[in-house]
């Protein structure tokens, strides 16, 4: 029997012609001093030269979006890893990273859509890093300086068994559950900005002018897969490759 | 010589048939379809873009900036008839610039058939209510699960296939028209027009970005292929398939940390000074070909006409 192929990958992806203007307006004008103030904080956060950092982890975000993680039963699922870069990068940094990876899937490959752009980094490179990068600190609750391992690093010369240790149970169980979180709610909102559509744009006939599903099918079609496949997707892959990291490439993270 | 023990060592689970292997692992062939499909889309759309045809003769800024405001215009037009217009234009624009149309399609059927599946169930009543066009099923009695209520009549409704169509048109022309501007400009040329529309640090970070991610995608095949050709098991599923995808990432993230560090000296070997400006040429009106000229003409009578159609 042919096994069900689950697509999360197209499931967050909000393509054109879902939104309303106000929507997706809304949302181009609530990303827009987000990227300008995530520009901002990385030139700060970042003691070293930003540009190629950035440049490769938006190539890294794009990348890891075409892995399929085997899951129970034969299905299989993708992960955003907007979580798993904040915690790698740092957030203001994972918000530029993750969009400029929806920025290319969007213009160069057609995987969502130009005017949901917006909506798109919104979920994903802004709400998503930020809850889950906020829930891995709150429960790792560590103090983390600049990033660790790269030439004019501070701390580059910290002892590899020390950084080790900085990452341990807490800071793992806070990836995966800040991952689990973010995932959910980067869905969650998904699931309202296309279920507010039949609200805010309906024709004289009463007919849906956009996305055509009302709030009380979108949020339930949408998080039932969040819930049970996708979030657990995204937490496993962001702690297994913390552990793998932490086992590997120690001085690779952040502490 | 000695054959070393670890050589020796049976799998901790048996071989199974290839059959059973093949559904288990899936998970490798789905993320290498995903790596080809992506690789070959880019192969291709450098083939199409060196056809000697319409668009490919517009200048990629120009050629960018009118689609983008197309898509805008696109997403505010919600009578059928308007928005076909759009897909006429597109078809008459993939035909004159000579892309092939099975491959045309190919590339526009995924988007179709996703909104396709997602819209059929907003033509029945129990999504969108409305004036009753055919009656699909007749149930015994009407059932609410939760705040969800399902009528003893299902029908397809007038509004809820207007809706549906609408929403496949619009999604279907948006897709058509973005599909033309990246299928008849060279990825490397489109990535420099998306580049100038965006703030000095953000274009360049996406100019170097999409260098790389073929770089990476590259890393991914080869992962896989490498674990495909040492894997007779069906360890590679479950656990240990889990295990391996998350280190194959942990390991690309520290490849791309490599090649950062990498390009950041190369580029202070060159005299970068925490500045980096896209080589591109200024806009010149002296400069516009004839193509351009026409493309112009055509897209400020096309955008007049709508909103003028809009307004009255």
């Amino acid at each position: 029997m042919r096994k069900i192929e689950l697509e999360g990958f197209y499931v967050m992806h909000i393509p054109d012609g879902y939104l309303g203007p106000y929507t997706y307006g809304g949302l181009w004008a609530a990303m827009a001093p987000i990227w300008i103030y995530a520009s901002r904080k990385t030139k700060e956060t970042l003691n070293v030269s930003q540009i190629p950092l950035l440049a490769l982890g938006a190539a890294f975000s794009f990348v890891i979006m075409m892995f399929n993680v085997p899951m129970l039963g034969g299905t299989t699922g993708h992960a955003t890893g907007a979580t798993l870069i904040a915690i790698l990068l740092g957030l203001w940094p994972a918000v530029i990273a993750v969009s400029i990876a929806l920025v290319i899937q969007a213009l160069i490959f057609g995987d969502g859509g130009i005017t949901a752009l917006g909506a798109n980094c919104f979920n994903m490179a802004f709400a998503e890093a930020l809850v889950g990068y906020a829930v891995y600190r709150i429960i790792s609750s560590s103090k983390f300086p600049p990033r660790a391992g790269r030439r004019g690093d501070k701390t580059q010369d910290s002892d590899a068994e020390t950084q080790r240790s900085s990452l341990n149970a807490r800071h793992l169980i806070g990836a995966g559950t800040g991952a689990y979180i973010g995932i959910n709610l980067a869905a969650f909102l998904t699931a309202v900005e296309l279920g507010i559509q039949t609200i805010l744009h309906a024709g004289a006939d009463g007919r849906p002018l956009y996305s055509p599903f009302p709030l009380e099918i979108t949020i339930p079609a949408i998080m039932f897969g969040h819930i049970f496949l996708f979030g657990i997707v995204e937490a496993l892959v962001s702690v297994l490759v913390l552990v793998y990291i932490r086992k590997s490439h120690p001085e690779l993270i952040r502490r | 010589m000695e054959i070393p023990e670890w050589l020796k060592q049976k799998p901790a689970i048996s071989y199974q048939p290839s059959a059973v292997r093949k559904a288990k692992e899936r998970f490798l062939d789905k993320t290498l379809r995903h790596v080809l499909a992506f690789t070959e889309d880019a192969l291709f759309n450098e083939t199409t873009s060196l056809k000697n045809g319409f668009l490919q003769k517009i200048e990629p800024r120009l050629k960018v900036l009118t689609v983008m405001v197309f898509i805008v215009m696109l997403s505010l037009q919600n009578d059928i008839h308007d928005i076909l217009i759009f897909l006429y234009i597109a078809a008459a624009s993939a035909l004159i610039s000579k892309i092939p149309f099975y491959f045309f399609m190919k590339r526009l059927l995924p988007a179709f058939l996703f909104t396709f599946f997602i819209a059929a169930p907003a033509t029945l009543n129990i999504i969108v209510k409305g004036e009753a066009l055919w009656v699909v099923y007749t149930l015994e009695n009407p059932y609410s699960i939760g705040w969800f209520l399902i009528p003893q009549e299902i029908y397809i409704t007038k509004q809820g296939a207007l809706s549906a169509l609408t929403l496949l048109l619009r999604v279907t022309a948006s897709v058509s028209l973005i599909l033309l501007v990246t299928l008849t400009t060279r990825p490397n040329r489109f990535i420099k027009a998306v580049s100038s529309f965006m703030p000095g640090t953000l274009g360049s970070i996406v100019s170097i970005s999409y260098r790389y991610i073929f770089l990476l995608a590259r890393k991914v095949e080869q992962f896989i292929m490498g674990f495909k050709s040492r894997s007779i098991s069906s360890a590679s599923h479950g656990v240990a398939g889990r295990k391996w995808a998350a280190s194959r990432m942990g390991l690309l993230f520290s490849i791309s940390l490599r090649l950062s560090a990498g390009l950041e000296q190369a580029m202070e070997a060159r005299g970068y000074k925490n500045e980096f400006k896209i080589q591109n040429s200024k806009f010149k009106v002296s400069e516009l070909s004839g193509a351009d000229i026409i493309w112009i003409i055509f897209s400020v009578i096309f955008m007049g006409a709508m909103v003028w159609k809009s307004l009255m």
